[in-house]
């Protein structure tokens, strides 16, 4: 089933020169994890406010689910898609842990006496449940991150974008997120991710590669990611794995064609190498 | 605990000051700071301060952290207070040039105003270190409901000052890490006469309110996508409950207020 369908989508913003997104074409299938790549002013950021119903297209259509994104049906899309940004410092509203969590709850004006048990699902969801009476702010990035997917999944979402949430991360809370994320998707939630780490990306099932506003690349990631040319033009960070197999092809050694998830690079090396371990 | 306490920061504890209702704690800290202009006298601020103390002992909120609350306005208050000694007149005059003048009464001022900068920055520092900005901005908006019917938005107001206050903190720290890269960069805060040290806070102060514009937009756009519409109803998690221990408080307010006119009357 496909709960996103974008035809033909371009936007541009008020009196920018410039398209930000050009005729873009997008079906994400529900339960699926997607990646979002391209360099900074690729338009990354323009599709997760359009999927979100934060602006609304300049031409095309999108379709979250049955509701098509207008201004009519904003409401609508709020409560089908969730979103988590890239600095967890400027999305909490409350005071607490807890409070934070609360806020999209009051919004949606779900009972006060229901608002403990899905505060406390979601925040063990993502384990902070320990940090419910903590402020925000003294979290770490990756716990603050933590607490805005809890915010973000007690209001039940189809879908949940992250926009570079993991950008401000160090490299250990990035990996807690992405292992939140994978559980999150066998779940059965729907996921779009941005981000500029082969190491994330890699992970998803499919990859959208944007540049300049426009689709360089869409399919399944691995065949999206094998396309070293494309790697290369949108300068993501490599996972460790793809970086191991450039330097060896770089002094000569040959090396699979296709893109390898740093697991199977290490399985390709051990082949190589001739280990039974 | 956060060892950076500032003013406008939640500090969760289990106090019996926490415990109040935050309409109880709203309504005594500015009950608080009515009485505080109506003490002049040694007895009179003596008293209003005997029950700052009695407070901050009562949040278990250890004094050293109160006094990181306050040192951040230490300049401000020295520069309102330098000014209140040398424009006041009055009294007996030590000295003077010009139309600036040191005069006894000028001085008891200056110390008045630093004492009412003090006591008030704590008072409030008590408050919002001992309640939660969303309870602070809902008992807000409960004790401002009559204005509802004269279609003053309180909702919104509660709100913009319970996220004004949940982001002190932030710029606090922002503010901090702008002064430690211009240090870096060679800029000294220290030196130079009171125009230069004004001139050296332009550097600060550009930086830090992009950020905050910066700030405020990315929150917007947070809060709208978690579903807020300006004006609209919500349901509260917290829900404000008046206790015993709440009509306990608000009678030692009038017992403080009590003594004060006692004091003022009987020992001027």
């Amino acid at each position: 089933m496909n709960v996103i369908e974008a035809h033909d989508v371009s936007f541009t913003y008020p009196g920018a020169n410039g398209t930000a997104l050009r005729n873009l074409d997008l079906i994400v299938k529900a339960g699926e994890l997607l990646a979002v790549i391209g360099q900074n002013g690729s338009g990354k950021s323009t599709l997760v406010q359009l999927l979100s119903g934060l602006q609304l297209p300049s031409t095309g259509l999108i379709n979250i689910g049955n509701t098509e994104v207008n201004d009519r049906n904003l409401a609508s899309i709020h409560q089908q898609v969730g979103i988590v940004f890239q600095n967890p410092g400027s999305q909490f509203v409350g005071s607490t842990v807890a409070e934070d969590v609360a806020f999209g709850l009051e919004n949606r004006q779900v009972p006060s006496d229901e608002m403990p048990a899905i505060i406390k699902r979601c925040l063990q969801v993502v384990d902070m449940w320990e940090y419910r009476h903590t402020s925000p702010a003294t979290l770490s990035g990756g716990q603050q991150q933590r607490v805005a997917i809890a915010s973000v999944l007690a209001l039940q979402p189809k879908i949940l974008i992250l926009d570079e949430a993991t950008s401000m991360l160090d490299p250990l809370a990035r990996q807690q997120i992405m292992n939140l994320l994978v559980n999150l998707r066998q779940q059965g939630l729907t996921i779009i991710m941005v981000t500029h780490h082969l190491s994330e990306a890699e992970q998803a099932d499919r990859a959208l590669a944007l540049n300049n506003g426009e689709v360089l690349a869409e399919g399944p990631v691995h065949a999206v990611l094998s396309q070293q040319k494309l790697v290369q033009q949108l300068e993501l960070h490599l996972a460790p794995g793809e970086h191991l197999l450039n330097q060896l092809q770089q002094l000569g050694i040959s090396t699979p064609d296709r893109y390898l998830t740093t697991e199977e690079a290490v399985q390709w090396l051990k082949q190589r190498l001739n280990l039974t371990q | 605990m956060n060892s950076q306490l500032v003013f406008g920061a939640y500090i969760p504890l289990a106090s019996p000051l926490h415990r109040l209702d935050a309409r109880a704690k709203l309504l005594m800290c500015v009950w608080y700071v009515i009485a505080v202009f109506f003490a002049y006298t040694w007895w009179t601020t003596g008293w209003l301060f005997l029950a700052l103390l009695a407070a901050i002992y009562l949040s278990r909120i250890p004094v050293k952290m109160y006094w990181r609350g306050i040192r951040p306005f230490v300049w401000v208050i020295i520069i309102t207070a330098a000014f209140q000694v040398l424009f006041s007149s009055g009294g007996q005059t030590y000295w003077h040039w010009g139309w600036m003048s040191i005069t006894s009464d000028g001085l008891v001022n200056s110390l008045i105003l630093i004492y009412r900068f003090i006591v008030i920055i704590t008072a409030s520092t008590v408050l919002t270190a001992t309640t939660p900005t969303l309870q602070l901005a809902q008992a807000f908006s409960s004790l401002l409901t009559p204005l509802k019917y004269i279609h003053i938005p309180v909702d919104k107001m509660a709100l913009m000052l319970s996220i004004a206050l949940r982001f002190v903190p932030t710029i606090m720290t922002e503010m901090h890490q702008i002064i430690d890269a211009q240090k870096m960069r060679g800029m000294h805060f220290n030196q130079g006469g009171l125009l230069a040290r004004l001139h050296h806070v332009l550097p600060i102060f550009i930086p830090l309110f992009v950020d905050s514009f910066q700030h405020s937009e990315e929150l917007a756009v947070a809060m709208e996508a978690r579903g807020y519409v300006a004006g609209a109803p919500r349901t509260q998690f917290r829900q404000l409950r008046w206790k015993g221990h709440d009509t306990i408080a608000m009678v030692l307010m009038v017992a403080l207020t009590v003594g004060l006119v006692l004091l003022r009357t009987y020992l001027s």
